[in-house]
Order: C-alpha cells, then sequence, then structure tokens
C-alpha cells in the first residue's frame, strides 16, 4: 500500500517535471507584430536533474488599474529577444519565474506597468540565482543609459 | 497519558517560576534586540559590520529593496494534505542619522505552535538592522538574526542589500 503510493507520488513528479520543462501546459505566445521597441532577456543560473528554472514574460493590456485582457506570453532566454508593444497602450509585464523540482513545482511573480511612449526603447532583464531574483524594467536612451526605472507594482484585481 | 499531562504540567509550572515564560515572545523592535542579547542561543548571533557605502545610500536601498521585495505572502502544500500561508511584513523607519527595517514573519495553516504571550501583530519579528553612519564613506551595521534556515537566508539578503553586491530579492518557495 505504501509502495503503491509512493510509485504514484514518483509518476506524479514525473509528469508535473514534464510539464514543467516542456512547457506543455496552456502557453499562449505573444503576438509579437508590433514595432519593436522592447529588448528582453534573462540570466537563470543552469538547472541540475532535479531542478529547473524557467522565466517567462507575460502582457496584459490595461485599463484603469486592473488588467483587461491577456496578450500571451514569451518564453525568455539569455539571448535577448525583441519584443513590440502598441506605444501608448498601457501594459503590465509580469514576469513568471517557475521552479520545478524534484518533488514539487513552485512559482513566483514580478510585474510591473509600462505605458510605451511614441518613440522610446525598453529594456528588461530577468535574474535568478541562488534562491534569488532580480527584474529590471528600464527606459533607455539612445547610448543605451537609463532615462527611467520602472518599479515592481503589485495588482489588486483578479486578471481578466 | 496522565503521566504525560503531569510532565507537561510541571514543565510548564518550572518556566513561569523561572521567569521564561515572564519574558515572553518579543513584541517589539526594541524587545527583540533586548532578546538577542538576553538569549543568544536562540539568535544567529548579533551581526555587527561595517559598510564601505555612504549611509544614505544604505538607507535609500533598505527602503527601495524592503518594499520591493518583502511585502510577500506565500502558500504552501505539502504531501500529507496540509498547506498554509506565510506572509511577511517589512517595516523601515529612517531619519538622517538612523534607519532600521524589521522583518515580520506571519504563518497561518500547518502545524499548531503555543507562543507564551501570543504573537505581536505583523507576525513574530525575525531580524532588525540597524545602520548609522561611521563616516561620510562608511555604515555601522547591527543585525539582529534568529535562528532558522530561512532566517539566515534573508539575513544574507539583507547583508547583501546594504553592501550593494547583490541586491536580488529573495526566493521563499
Amino acid at each position: 500500500m505504501v509502495q503503491n503510493m509512493r510509485m504514484r507520488k514518483f509518476f506524479l513528479c514525473i509528469v508535473l517535471m514534464c510539464l514543467g520543462i516542456s512547457g506543455c501546459a496552456s502557453f499562449k505566445e505573444y503576438k509579437n507584430e508590433a514595432p519593436k521597441n522592447f529588448r528582453v532577456s534573462a540570466e537563470i543560473e543552469p538547472g541540475t536533474f532535479f531542478t529547473k528554472t524557467t522565466v517567462e514574460l507575460h502582457l496584459y493590456r490595461m485599463n484603469g488599474s486592473c488588467t483587461q485582457e491577456y496578450l500571451g506570453a514569451i518564453r525568455l532566454s539569455d539571448k535577448p529577444i525583441e519584443v513590440g508593444i502598441e506605444p501608448g497602450q498601457k501594459t503590465y509585464l509580469k514576469f513568471l519565474f517557475t521552479k520545478v523540482r524534484s518533488n514539487s513545482v513552485s512559482e513566483l511573480e514580478y510585474g510591473t506597468i509600462v505605458t510605451p511612449k511614441h518613440g522610446a526603447h525598453y529594456q528588461a532583464e530577468a535574474k535568478y540565482a541562488g534562491r534569488r531574483y532580480e527584474v529590471r524594467v528600464r527606459e533607455v536612451g539612445p547610448q543605451g543609459g537609463t532615462i527611467q526605472d520602472f518599479e515592481r507594482q503589485y495588482l489588486n484585481c483578479k486578471d481578466s | 497519558m496522565h503521566k504525560q499531562i503531569h510532565t507537561l504540567l510541571v514543565i510548564l509550572i518550572l518556566s513561569l517560576v523561572s521567569g521564561c515564560a515572564g519574558m515572553g515572545y518579543p513584541k517589539n523592535a526594541e524587545d527583540f534586540r533586548k532578546s538577542a542579547h538576553m538569549a543568544p542561543s536562540m539568535f544567529n548571533r548579533v551581526r555587527t559590520f561595517e559598510v564601505s557605502r555612504p549611509f544614505n545610500e544604505v538607507s535609500a536601498t533598505l527602503r527601495k529593496k524592503s518594499a520591493e521585495c518583502l511585502n510577500v505572502s506565500y502558500e504552501w502544500h505539502n504531501s500529507n494534505g496540509r498547506h498554509g500561508i506565510v506572509t511577511f511584513k517589512p517595516t523601515f523607519i529612517a531619519d538622517k542619522s538612523h534607519a532600521e527595517l524589521h522583518i515580520q514573519k506571519k504563518a497561518e495553516g500547518g502545524r499548531t505552535e503555543i507562543v507564551i504571550g501570543g504573537v505581536p501583530e505583523g507576525g513574530e519579528y525575525r531580524i532588525v538592522l540597524d545602520a548609522t553612519p561611521e563616516s561620510s564613506s562608511v555604515t555601522n551595521i547591527n543585525l539582529y538574526v534568529f535562528s532558522s534556515i530561512d532566517d539566515r537566508f534573508l539575513a544574507n539578503t539583507v547583508t547583501d542589500w546594504v553592501k550593494g553586491t547583490n541586491l536580488g530579492c529573495p526566493d521563499f518557495t
């Protein structure tokens, strides 16, 4: 009986790991069609056989202080990705870190709100190492200098 | 069974008589600092060190990072079907010559604990950090840390913040 329970837990863990690693859970790809104004990159510590951490950027179109429309997500890697967000569109950027271990899956979020200006450029970097995470989202000038940093923001409403 | 209850009662009475219960759980940051000196075995020592950064910078980092990283809750589940919520509460206080950060932690659900005197509002104090200017470019730090592994992880995180060496937020999951 105990052995059966252990076997069930073992298979459940394998399934969870497969879901987390392969990303076969529902994933709506962001339609990256607007003129590219965001450069996004990630720096994640290498995983082990038992642990793997990934990060995705989820985008929401906002109206007022609450999210209104889920636009989709992009899987991030150390290779920078050029993303287009419609200028003037108030957008909630949610960085979702997912940690898959041999016996559990955990997620943590870091969100901020950006309304891109016409002609402006932005950069975002997400890092995870040694049980610490860091996200920086900023508007950059032509030489790459920081014009404005966007602080972390917590939404007090449910995603719609 | 009766013998166990009897033993428990004796321990409780002895605790009350000896004054252990009178000490209770720290109700505020000042109690927490005093406890660190009175009962050092419960604490991961009081860490005192200097950082080569101006006080204003250290204070600004603590203000920014505590608001950004420590207003968090997480929910946990285990394979026995138990679950709970852990909530952290940072409090940052500063003026021109002194800054302090208190970190409280409230655990709901999970195992039942008896805390003599009750838990303060906002949760148990786990870390208190005091920063004062030593000179224009050096800041003194006193860090009071409770003894669990998670507290030490949190202490290392705030130590890196004041040193400016790693500004990452702690992942409690």
